[in-house]
């Protein structure tokens, strides 16, 4: 809560008041001066009456918390004054998440608030693919003459989750000696066919290619591909240039961050290791770890830290200096998955240097270009050049329009691939 | 979630009660024991001469305290300035500096302006070389010798505008002054449209045509 401010709005009556009395005096009108008298209980009052000191409460409740991309919410808010004063002049601006735009209704409402009573208003946001949290609602309190007001916020963490479940990250062949999903390049414990062998004393009768057998007499044994984990680690490209987007959608850094958070309940329930790390106004670095409380940290960090936030910076430090900063922190055998809209040149240049120093990355880049003539298509056709430079790089790049669901650009890229 | 108040808005209004009792007390005193208050006024009209004088000093002090604080009033008055958090947060579209950059008045400037011509020509002449090797699955000193003759696009604007590195003043490009003439884009922007236009048709990128687009934002108005 701030402190109460005066607004300072009588002083045009006390100035007022304050003419008319020397006038009258000075012209000797009784008249007047009598007047004047009114603008005095006036400008008394404002100076008498004290500031409010609002307790409010803040329920928000949304028809459908796990909407579909393009469908419409209703959001009802309910604020309730749990003071013992009332509070004559109350008003309430809801924090709508920024990167969703109200359709229908106002998230404004102004009202009369006595002890324990509650007010409630409702409106209408179209949902956007993305996890978007409310950011607290701004209430302005005043007191009855309107002198005196102060500024509340009232949080309630609600969160409109657009998103769906990813089954798999994609990644890069680079594993841990622990089990998990990442397919390695070697034979053993794992599902998908490898390769033949001839029969060695020892091996699983379970593993005898019994088919070969009866049909040529050979004794062979197949042998699988090695599942192993792997330390990947989530960086959201969150810099200036990576707020973009055409006008009225969400920006590229918000589908980047719901795309993290997806990807990493993907990547531990897959048994793997993630880590968290951002290019933006703010450093941010969350070790690799497994198991869904870790996806859960991932997912708080996201939500939190200022790096990510959905509002653009003024400034971020050069992209090279946070890659250096980065690699210091990377083990052998860690991956990255950078999530960017691969807006600028830099990114690139980043991406293929880690590449150069064996670190291998995948790219996941949202498309938030519209190829909407000038500049807008330049951006466009760059973008796709930058994808190209990436690939002959090595790159794995998987092109996300956030129109379709992430779990199927991320499906339909891995089975490109394969 | 709730917001409390905080003590020291509960404690502030006893203050102001109390300095209110005060200024009644003082009033009271003045009108019961009327010794003191009397002798002040008659050192008062013994200064000024006349009651009238007295009077109309005190109207005058009033008037212009009343005046001043009527000049300032407008800057003094301070109200709290909630979010607008109707529409989602505004940010630049992809691309749009680089048009901001091309209809930039100081592209129009002969001298001055050529480093920013120069900015928008070395922008777009990158991407049409690279456009060019990928499209005809060449190199790049093949796409950028067809870029600088000229042959790598049936669009005239866009061939003339990337095939020579000198700088274009635009002196000679008629239809290109006719846009500025009437008032719809800088020489500069004329021809950075076409040249992406150009690069868009060799790349295979579908643009949003302007009539399409301008009747979506009829209807979204």
């Amino acid at each position: 809560m701030t402190d109460p401010s005066p607004t300072h709005r009588w002083r045009g009556v006390l100035a007022v008041t304050l003419v008319a009395g020397g006038l009258a005096l000075v012209a000797k009108r009784p008249a007047l001066l009598s007047s004047a008298v009114v603008g005095v209980v006036f400008v008394a009052y404002a100076r008498v009456t004290s500031p409010p000191s609002p307790a409010l409460e803040l329920d928000r409740r949304l028809d459908e918390a796990s909407p579909s991309h393009g469908d419409q919410v209703d959001v009802r808010t309910t604020v309730r004054n749990v003071g013992d004063r009332t509070l004559f002049d109350l008003r309430i601006v809801d924090g709508v998440p920024p990167a969703l735009a109200v359709v229908e209704g106002t998230p404004r409402h102004g009202t009369v608030l006595r002890p324990g009573e509650a007010t409630t208003f409702s409106y209408t946001v179209a949902a956007r693919r993305g996890r978007h949290r409310f950011e607290p609602a701004t209430v302005v309190a005043r007191d009855v003459g309107g002198s005196w007001e102060v500024e509340v916020q009232i949080d309630d963490g609600t969160t409109v989750d657009c998103t769906t479940d990813v089954p798999a990250a994609p990644l890069r062949g680079r594993t841990l000696e622990a089990v998990g999903r990442v397919l390695a390049d070697d034979s053993g414990a794992g599902t998908e066919f490898h390769q033949t062998r001839e029969y060695r004393r020892g091996d699983a009768l379970s593993r005898v290619d019994w088919n070969r057998y009866a049909s040529t007499g050979d004794l062979t044994t197949i042998e699988f591909r090695k599942e192993q984990a792997t330390r990947v680690i989530l960086v959201v490209d969150a810099r200036p240039v990576a707020y973009r987007a055409p006008e009225g959608d969400p920006h590229a850094v918000s589908y980047a961050v719901a795309a993290a958070g997806q990807l990493a309940r993907a990547i531990v329930d897959n048994r793997n290791h993630v880590g968290l790390a951002a290019f933006g106004r703010e450093p941010c670095w969350l070790e690799p770890g497994t198991g869904r409380n870790h996806a859960l940290r991932v997912q708080q960090r996201l939500a939190d830290h200022a790096a990510f936030g959905a509002r653009p910076p003024d400034d971020a430090p050069p992209v090279a200096d946070q890659a250096k900063a980065l690699q210091a922190r990377l083990e052998n055998g860690d991956q990255l998955l950078v999530l960017s809209p691969l807006l600028d040149d830099d990114v690139v240049e980043t991406v293929r240097r880690f590449e150069a120093e064996e670190t291998p990355v995948s790219v996941l880049s949202p498309d938030v270009t519209d190829a909407d003539g000038g500049g807008r298509t330049l951006a466009r056709i760059e973008r796709d050049h930058r994808h190209r430079t990436l690939r002959r790089a090595g790159v794995r790049v998987v092109d996300w329009d956030p129109e379709r669901p992430l779990s199927v650009a991320v499906t339909d890229a891995m089975g490109a691939q394969q | 979630m709730t917001a409390a108040p905080s003590t020291e808005n509960r404690v502030a209004p006893v203050g102001r009660v109390l300095l209110g009792l005060a200024g009644i007390l003082v009033l009271a005193v003045a009108v019961v024991a009327d010794g003191p208050v009397r002798g002040t006024v008659n050192a008062l009209l013994t200064l000024f001469g006349s009651e009238y004088l007295l009077v109309a000093v005190i109207g005058l002090v009033a008037f212009v305290v009343g005046v001043a604080a009527f000049v300032t009033s407008r800057e003094a008055a301070t109200q709290a300035a909630p979010p607008d958090p109707e529409r989602a947060v505004a940010v630049p579209a992809p691309g749009e500096s680089f048009d901001e950059m091309a209809a930039d008045w100081r592209c129009l400037l002969p001298g001055a302006g050529r480093e920013h011509r120069a900015a928008v020509q070395e922008r777009l002449h990158r991407t049409a070389v690279e456009t060019v090797a990928v499209s005809d699955d060449c190199t790049r000193e093949t796409a950028a010798r067809r870029v600088a003759e000229g042959t790598w696009t049936a669009d005239d604007v866009a061939a003339a505008y990337l095939a020579e590195p000198t700088d274009a003043t635009d002196a000679t490009d008629e239809e290109g002054w006719f846009e500025l003439l009437v008032g719809r884009q800088t020489p500069t922007q004329y021809r950075a449209e076409r040249t992406v236009s150009a690069i868009a048709d060799v790349a295979g990128v579908a643009q949003r045509d302007e009539g399409a687009r301008e009747g979506s934002e009829e209807a979204d108005r």
